[in-house]
């Protein structure tokens, strides 16, 4: 049984590539040790991250079949990642 | 003339807001941001609403705060984050007009009248602006509408939180005429009371007051009532202030500059007065030069630590200065004359300001008996100070004075300046 989910703040790391225009365009995400590619960029748009605290320019994107959102919150980015907590 | 459209936007509980927002774990909680008691200006600086509905009140003392409410949860202020939040909702107003005018870090009018062709009504404009702070920085505002500034400041004051109040010349009668007369901008406990006296208890009073009147309660032409009956009857015709994002703030003309602080413990000698005037004066001597200025006038103000009444002096120099040293000398002359500095008369809290200030491009008419080569040397190490500060931090360099008492050695007091809202009456 997984438990009770919850989100928390993790600040990552995060490859990006900037064009001549200043365009931030993140490339791959570290978390829990593992790289992810981001496939695709679907939304740019700042924005509040009511689940777990603070706000940023949030990045909508595609990792294969997944869709998350990554927070840039200069000078850094972070995630809501999803952890388990037991149930009573 | 085509009536003005103008928005007052404050958000609400800015500060523990601000707090609650970065924190979930404090959401729905009684917050209040509150100063350091050790430092002995514990006092609440804001309260979220969950705090207000216990009763706390901002500039309560925390043991008061506490007595309130046992359960409530104390934070320490953080001003870089609340200049952030206050930048990024600016920068929201900027996308819908250029007039923008901040009073202080969480309120602001902005004048919209020439963007209703590109954005949609003034509520709707309103309506936007307010989703659009909710959903990008999690904060939540008041905003008052109307065709001018007094009027807008009025509807946001009255809403109680994340709501829009529309003060039109079909409804101000009213809407605003039965509010209490203390609820109009300029109008504070000793306006009210002495309104109150003769019988004047609402705006729609005060919007009905005459000249005689005005003269014989205000004194002078009665010029300050007839800008209150003119506020009453939505006749302010003051314009907002285009707004400068380089600056993040509003220019305006510096009539002053100073600094105070409450001491860590009460003052009881001499010496311990001199450190703190030397640290304010310091700070107050190189943001004067910051601002290329110099003083005609060095002002003081003292609390006394045993029933915190306080005093104030001010000495008009025979020549300008930016000088640390004699701005901290003529302070501490003023202290001196007024009362002996000793454990009876011991000081818990001592502001120091530079009044009549001049540019420093004004030429300076010589003391006769003066040593204008010395001014010069002076100002030349002083502003080699300041270069070493600007590069290296205001703590790279100390004078021997600010370092006799060890509680204040480590304040920064330019650095934590923080200047707060510029009065509605401004040049």
């Amino acid at each position: 049984m997984k438990g009770i989910e919850e989100r928390v703040k993790r600040y990552v790391l995060v490859t990006t590539r900037t064009d001549e225009e200043g365009h931030v365009r993140p490339l791959e995400v570290q978390l829990r040790g593992k790289t992810y590619v981001i496939d695709e960029v679907l939304r740019v748009q700042r924005r509040n991250a009511r689940r777990v605290g603070g706000d940023g320019i949030c990045y909508t994107v595609r990792m294969g079949n997944t869709i998350t959102e990554m927070y840039y919150d200069h000078p850094r980015w972070f995630v809501e990642e999803k952890v388990y907590t037991e149930s009573c | 003339m085509r009536q003005r459209a103008i928005l007052h936007i404050d958000m609400n509980a800015f500060y523990a807001s601000v707090e609650q927002h970065n924190n979930p774990a404090i959401r729905n909680k009684p917050v209040v941001v509150a100063g350091d008691p050790e430092r002995r200006n514990g006092i609440i600086l804001a309260k979220s609403r969950e705090a207000k509905a216990a009763g706390v009140k901002t500039a309560q003392a925390l043991w008061e705060a506490k007595q309130a409410c046992p359960n409530v949860i104390v934070v320490p202020p953080d001003y870089a984050a609340y200049k952030k939040y206050s930048r990024l909702a600016r920068l929201i107003y900027y996308e819908y007009t250029n007039q923008i005018e901040p009073f202080g870090l969480d309120e602001a009018w902005i004048d919209i009248t020439g963007s209703l062709h590109l954005f949609g009504s003034q509520e709707a404009i309103a309506q936007e602006i307010s989703e659009r702070v909710k959903s990008e920085l999690g904060l939540t505002v008041s905003i008052g509408s109307s065709w001018n500034k007094v009027f807008a400041k009025l509807g946001s004051d009255i809403d109680p939180g994340d709501g829009i109040v529309s003060i039109t010349p079909e409804n101000y009668k009213r809407i605003a005429w039965t509010l209490p007369a203390k609820n109009l901008i300029y109008v504070g406990a000793a306006t009210a009371h002495k309104l109150h006296l003769s019988g004047i208890e609402t705006i729609g009073d005060v919007a009905h007051i005459s000249d005689t009147f005005c003269r014989n309660r205000f004194g002078g032409t009665g010029k300050v009532g007839r800008m209150l009956r003119a506020f009453a009857r939505g006749e302010d015709p003051s314009p907002v202030k285009v707004f400068d994002p380089a600056k993040a703030d509003v220019d305006y003309t510096i009539k002053g500059i100073g600094n105070g602080l409450t001491a860590p413990h009460d003052l009881e000698c001499e010496e311990d007065v001199r450190a703190l005037v030397w640290l304010l004066s310091e700070s107050v001597a190189q943001r004067m030069r910051e601002s290329c200025f110099r003083c005609r006038t060095v002002a003081v103000g003292a609390r006394f630590a045993h029933d915190l009444s306080g005093y104030s002096r001010q000495l008009t120099l025979r020549t300008p200065t930016c000088i640390t040293k004699d701005i901290a000398n003529c302070a501490m002359e003023l202290l001196k004359n007024a009362q002996p500095l000793n454990r009876e008369n011991a000081l818990r809290a001592i502001h120091v300001r530079a009044t009549h200030l001049v540019p420093m491009t004004e030429p300076i008419q010589d003391d006769l008996f003066g040593n204008t080569q010395r001014v010069l040397e002076m100002e030349r190490l002083e502003y080699a100070i300041d270069n070493l500060r600007r590069r290296f931090g205001n703590k790279c360099v100390y004078r021997m004075v600010e370092l006799t008492d060890d509680t204040m050695a480590h304040l920064d007091i330019k650095e934590s300046n923080t200047v707060h809202p510029v009065g509605f009456l401004r040049e």
